[in-house]
């Protein structure tokens, strides 16, 4: 039986969190994430002195009794986010190992179901090669949203990826209007910095999140193997390697993976990107939970 | 360091088998991963542990190739012979004089080494302070020395040059008497429990037990021999059979057979035939001739067709470089029976003697050769044969270079010692059946009581004679009597033939058969021996001379029948004087036991004398510490590998 989380039970126990995006963000009008500039809300925010032009019903008369300046009151602004979810679907992500591919789609429908639960416009960016397909368009309200999940859930896991061809040539990335983000295990030749450089660039708030399974964590096989990596054409790809597996090898392997991990950490920090590194032995709604909310794009 | 069972070495084919496995390239087996991208990565953190990697894997082999080395020495059970010279103990060295011993290469002999060897044990033994005992295993083992000690030492050398010197009073043409020498040493094991038993022989054994055992056999040593020689009667014609062997070597061998007075030709007849042998198997060569009736598989058993219907001696030989050559020939002397020439006289002749005669004849033909000479009435003779029949009328003198047979006498002369009376039997000829005298050889398996006679001459007197059948128990009148006497052998039957059924009796040609085997013993009964047998010996005199192949070896046998034990290999002459005054000369053939022509004889078990410690308490053992290595190699191996793997 297919592995999926897509059911009533995960989505409902979603709808206790909310999605954290930054408040500089313009987004679109009628949403319910608060950003830095002054909307039309009725929550006060903040004054400002009276310029020439600014509507006088918004004068607080109460300051003017006692600075005998003219003050306006601002207020919130509320806008609508539009979050893009980019899931990696070349082979690593799952064409042998259904659990992963299951976990990857849970992640990104939970972030999808998180932004259409707060009212946000969401879509679904499946990277396929070098091109971003966008099989739903833009996803408002449950309805639409959940006739996207039952595609979803029987999504295809092959090829390979190229996540900077795939998200720089998407068409209508979005502009400081929410959230991208990008669901791989970035394991990936591809240049993913380029990407979130572009994606930086169109001031969009970015998550990183990777998806490994236990076996890529920390890989268990030894002994002398031929590797045989799930994207290569065949047996003579040079995707594919011969190594025999000891002790060093293993430490080698632990030591490459917190180097690559530490690599896109750092380069998420210093782009102001997040990145959370989940694994399908963790339950997912700890993994929400704990690594989303730590990063903080949970709340 | 000595190993108890060396073949454990073969264990070090575990070693090959490692090397071998280290070179064959393992198979690497598919694993389908979803992306081989981080292992390619930690491809350059791993180069950094390579040396670690591959110094983990040099001692790692090394290491392998230790365990197998000392499983391999387990296997071999090490130790360390201390034994050998046991401090203040008994050293006790056997040594093997068998005729197997003599076989000599680059003029040295097996026994030679052995002595070599001995001596230098001794004197290493005696350095620990150990008393020397040296047992000779010959055909009688026995103690050259016994418990000397270092103050002993000139009787332990004296004991030794014997040996190098002049080893033929020490040697023996036959078999050793290794048993018995494992015996005697007894004699030490019980008195010590510190004693080493060594034997130095030419013998291989598998199992020698706790006695060790020092093999002075060489690879360059071979020995050509005729182990047996034996003739068969087939069809009236004699049929030869050379058994012939070659050890140490595969060698085509050229035999020699020489018929001496073939077919009475007077000239002997001489074969040559090539027998190939090979892997110590025994060949034989057949000579015969092959009768009509035989199928073409029983005639290709012939080596040669050979028509002979008599013969003197065979001398079969073969002429060969070999290290031994004591078994390179081989006489047969049965061909020429000794001659029993028998005569008969009969004033009625009757075919009564000559038929049981000629039944003897043909029946003893394997042991003497009966002349018949059936006398004409009128010529009477009284020397000149073995055996005298006289029927009815008797000599005017007996014959005393022969048994005088008296049968039915008229009269007889005085020098008889035989007063003959007149004439008794029953009044109407019924049968009278005889009672048993006194018992003697010639009565032998002869029931006296079923001889009946209906008239007889009465024997008045018999000073010397000896009655064997009577007329009765209540009228003890002799029938049958026999003088034995060194001068005189006579047997007198007062009875006619006509007057008995004895003629027709079994008992008569037995009578006669007993007579020829009591006063004409065969002087042997057989013409082959090995060395070291006891012969039984007769003559028909009371004397008889033993010639053997060396001066020395001669004897002359005043108790007969007597024994002789035949020491050497070669020739035996016996000679004996007939009761004519005739020399009668006869040879036996005496070869080495054919255990002792396979100079690389081998047998499973050596007998080992009883020791009353273990004599191996004396040796220190190594397996323990070689397990201890080994499992010390494991507890290594295993880390490194648990280093390696996960």
């Amino acid at each position: 039986m297919k592995e999926s989380y897509l059911n009533d039970e995960f989505f409902s126990r979603l709808e206790t969190l909310s999605i954290e995006l930054r408040a500089d963000l313009a987004g679109f009008f009628g949403g319910k994430h608060l950003v830095k500039t002054y909307g039309q809300t009725v929550e006060f925010a903040d004054y400002r002195e009276y310029m020439l032009g600014d509507d006088i019903r918004r004068i607080d008369w109460n300051l003017y009794s006692r600075f005998e300046k003219f003050f306006i009151k601002l207020f919130t602004d509320e806008r609508q986010m539009h979050t893009q979810v980019y899931i990696d679907c070349s082979a690593s992500m799952g064409k042998d190992n259904p659990a992963k591919s299951a976990y990857a789609v849970g992640v990104a429908a939970a972030l999808g179901y998180l932004s259409v639960h707060n009212m946000d416009k969401v879509s679904y960016k499946l990277i396929k090669g070098g091109v971003a397909e966008d099989p739903f368009g833009t996803i408002v309200g449950k309805r639409a949203f959940f006739n996207a999940m039952s595609v979803l859930d029987n999504l295809e896991f092959e090829g390979d990826c190229d996540l900077k061809s795939a998200i720089i040539n998407t068409p209508n990335p979005g502009n400081n209007d929410g959230l991208t983000v990008i669901v791989s295990d970035f394991f990936t030749d591809s240049d993913w910095k380029a990407a979130i450089d572009y994606l930086c660039y169109k001031k969009r708030q970015v998550l990183l999140v990777q998806v490994l399974t236990p076996d890529e964590v920390d890989p268990l096989y030894s002994g002398r193997v031929n590797l045989i990596d799930s994207e290569s054409l065949d047996v003579e790809d040079a995707r594919n390697m011969k190594i025999k597996i000891d002790r060093a090898s293993q430490a080698a392997y632990a030591q490459a993976m917190l180097a690559h991990m530490d690599e896109i950490r750092k380069f998420c920090n210093s782009r102001g990107a997040s990145f959370a590194s989940i694994c399908t032995d963790e339950p997912i709604e700890r993994a929400l939970f704990k690594e989303l909310l730590k990063v903080g794009i949970m709340a | 360091m000595s190993l108890l069972t060396p073949l454990g070495l073969l264990g070090l084919i575990g070693i090959i088998a490692l090397i071998i496995i280290y070179i064959i390239k393992p198979n690497y087996q598919n694993k389908f991963i979803p992306s081989t991208y981080i292992w390619k990565l930690s491809l350059k953190y791993r180069k950094k542990r390579i040396p670690l990697s591959k110094l983990r894997n040099i001692l790692l082999f090394i290491c392998q190739i230790l365990i197998i080395t000392a499983a391999t020495f387990i296997l071999a059970q090490p130790f360390i012979d201390n034994a050998l010279h046991p401090e203040n103990g008994d050293t006790v060295l056997i040594i093997d004089t068998s005729a197997s011993m003599h076989t000599q290469v680059n003029y040295k002999t097996r026994l030679s080494r052995a002595v070599t060897k001995a001596r230098t044990d001794a004197e290493e033994a005696l350095s620990h302070g150990n008393k020397i005992t040296i047992i000779i295993a010959d055909e009688e083992s026995h103690f050259l020395v016994k418990q000397a000690g270092e103050d002993q030492l000139e009787l332990i050398n004296d004991a030794f040059d014997v040996l190098e010197k002049a080893p033929e009073t020490l040697y023996t043409y036959g078999s050793p008497d290794i048993e018995g020498a494992m015996s005697l040493s007894e004699q030490i094991t019980e008195l010590t429990d510190n004693v080493t038993v060594t034997l130095y022989t030419d013998t291989t054994y598998i199992n020698s037990g706790e006695v060790k055992v020092h093999n002075v056999s060489e690879d360059k040593d071979w020995n050509a021999a005729i182990l047996d020689v034996r003739t068969s009667i087939v069809e009236n014609y004699y049929r030869i059979e050379i058994d012939v062997a070659c050890y140490g070597a595969d060698q085509m061998i050229e035999v020699a057979c020489e018929i001496f007075n073939a077919n009475d030709l007077g000239k002997p007849m001489e074969i040559y035939a090539d027998a190939y042998c090979s892997g110590d198997e025994v060949t034989t060569l057949v000579f015969g001739y092959p009768t009509e009736d035989m199928s073409e598989e029983e005639r290709d058993l012939f080596t040669e067709e050979v028509a002979l219907f008599s013969y003197d001696h065979i001398y079969a030989h073969i002429s060969v470089y070999d290290s031994l050559d004591y078994d390179n020939q081989f006489y047969l002397y049965d061909g020429k029976k000794p001659t029993i020439n028998v005569y008969y006289y009969s004033s009625l002749p009757n075919n009564y003697f000559t038929s049981a005669l000629l039944v003897l004849q043909d029946a003893m033909r394997d042991s003497f050769d009966i002349q018949i000479t059936e006398a004409v009435p009128g010529e009477m003779v009284v020397e000149g044969y073995d055996i005298y029949f006289y029927e009815h009328t008797m000599p005017q003198t007996l014959p005393t270079d022969g048994l005088v047979f008296c049968v039915n006498p008229s009269k007889l002369p005085n020098s008889a010692g035989i007063k003959l009376g007149g004439k008794a039997g029953s009044q109407n000829g019924e049968e009278i059946f005889l009672t048993a005298g006194e018992s003697h050889p010639i009565m032998k398996n002869i029931d006296a009581t079923k001889i009946s006679v209906t008239e007889f001459t009465v024997i008045n007197s018999y000073d010397e004679y000896v009655p064997l059948v009577t007329f009765s128990e209540d009228y003890p009148l002799p029938l049958l009597l026999v003088k034995d006497e060194i001068d005189a052998k006579v047997v007198i039957m007062p009875f006619s033939l006509h007057y008995s059924n004895l003629a027709v009796l079994p008992e008569f040609p037995l009578l006669l058969k007993n007579s020829i085997n009591h006063f004409f013993p065969e002087t042997v009964k057989e013409y082959v021996f090995e060395t070291n047998q006891t012969v039984d010996l007769n003559a028909r005199g009371d004397k008889l001379e033993v010639g053997g192949p060396s001066p020395e070896l001669g004897a002359m046998l005043e108790e007969l029948p007597g024994q002789y034990k035949v020491t050497k290999h070669g020739t035996y002459t016996l000679t004996q004087t007939t009761l004519s005054g005739d020399p009668m000369v006869e040879n036996i053939y005496v070869r080495i036991p054919a255990t002792e022509s396979n100079i690389f004889l081998e047998e499973s078990v050596l007998v080992n004398p009883y020791f009353y410690s273990d004599a191996d308490a004396n040796n220190i053992d190594l397996l323990f510490y070689f397990a201890l290595a080994a499992v010390a190699l494991l507890f290594i191996e295993w880390w490194l590998k648990s280093r390696e793997q996960i």
